[in-house]
């Protein structure tokens, strides 16, 4: 059984808060968390480069969110969150973050369940 | 490593300026989960514990889930997550934790043996519930990164524990600093 059937509830909370994600939060910056999602937790394509300070600062939290969150620094956070508007980092950390449990639920529910969520 | 508030934020210790809808409905979706009746308490909790030290969030490893301790997760058990290949933990709570580890760690590497080993003892019902519970314990990641998981806040007992228990919508219904 898929995930989708065994938890249609949840999986449907998630659906409609990622809605929500590409609603609110740049298309830019979501399109580089969902580059580096791919990249790291799935091993896809290496995502492409920052285009400016904004992308490069707000990437730098991104990928070591993704790698190892422990080990994020509060000069790294803080240089994203300056290039944000009030709020805007905290709605783009969320929003990678629903889409990195996404691709977590769909690569482990792929092998535990036998099929994709 | 030291963390500071990263953000600012107001007088609820949260960021300010979020989006309040997105906020609203990642919470529906811990809901859900939370609701989910499949999984045991014990392993529940041993599953946040997992989460919560693997990505350092202080205020989850402060926390205990009340029902858990209730049903026996006491401090000897919890000890035993950070070296649980080596601990006196049952076989099906050791799987659980291979199964948080790879999820966090490696997804794209679970083995066919840890898939063997989930069957072997859990329900496909069970590993659902499992699976979505480490990304709803996992959110933490968000507080981490923003600086947001301070304890210092919690009401916390000589152990340095808080317990919190949950109503039947999914929301934390209480904290205090006895599991009764």
């Amino acid at each position: 059984m898929t995930l989708r059937a065994l938890q249609p509830e949840a999986v449907a909370e998630l659906d409609a808060t990622i809605a929500r994600a590409r609603a609110v939060v740049d298309p830019a910056l979501l399109a580089g968390a969902e580059e580096r999602i791919a990249w790291i937790v799935a091993g896809g394509p290496q995502p492409s480069a920052p285009r400016d300070e904004r992308e490069t600062a707000a990437f730098a939290v991104i990928e070591q969110m993704l790698i190892d969150v422990a080990r994020l620094d509060d000069e790294t956070v803080q240089a994203a969150a300056a290039q944000l508007p009030e709020g805007g980092l905290a709605d783009l950390v969320m929003a990678s973050y629903a889409l990195e449990a996404r691709t977590r639920l769909e690569i482990a529910a792929g092998r535990l369940l036998g099929g994709p969520s | 490593m030291s963390r500071a508030v990263r953000v600012p934020v107001g007088a609820d210790r949260r960021p300010l300026g979020r989006d309040t809808e997105l906020v609203a409905l990642l919470a529906a979706y811990q809901d859900a989960v939370v609701r989910s009746p499949h999984l045991d308490p014990v392993t529940t909790e041993l599953v946040r514990l997992r989460c919560a030290r693997q990505h350092d969030c202080r205020v989850c490893q402060t926390l205990r889930l009340a029902d858990a301790a209730l049903d026996g997760a006491d401090t000897a058990l919890t000890d035993q997550i950070d070296h649980y290949e080596t601990s006196t933990l049952s076989e099906r709570h050791k799987v659980a934790l291979r199964i948080v580890d790879a999820f966090i760690w490696r997804p794209t590497e679970i083995s066919d043996a840890l898939v063997e080993q989930a069957h072997a003892h859990f329900t496909d019902d069970e590993l659902a519930e499992l699976l979505v519970d480490i990304t709803k314990w996992s959110t933490q990641k968000i507080h981490v990164t923003l600086g947001t998981d301070g304890a210092d806040h919690l009401p916390v007992n000589e152990d340095g524990v808080a317990y919190f228990a949950f109503d039947d919508t999914g929301r934390v219904a209480s904290i205090g600093p006895s599991a009764g």
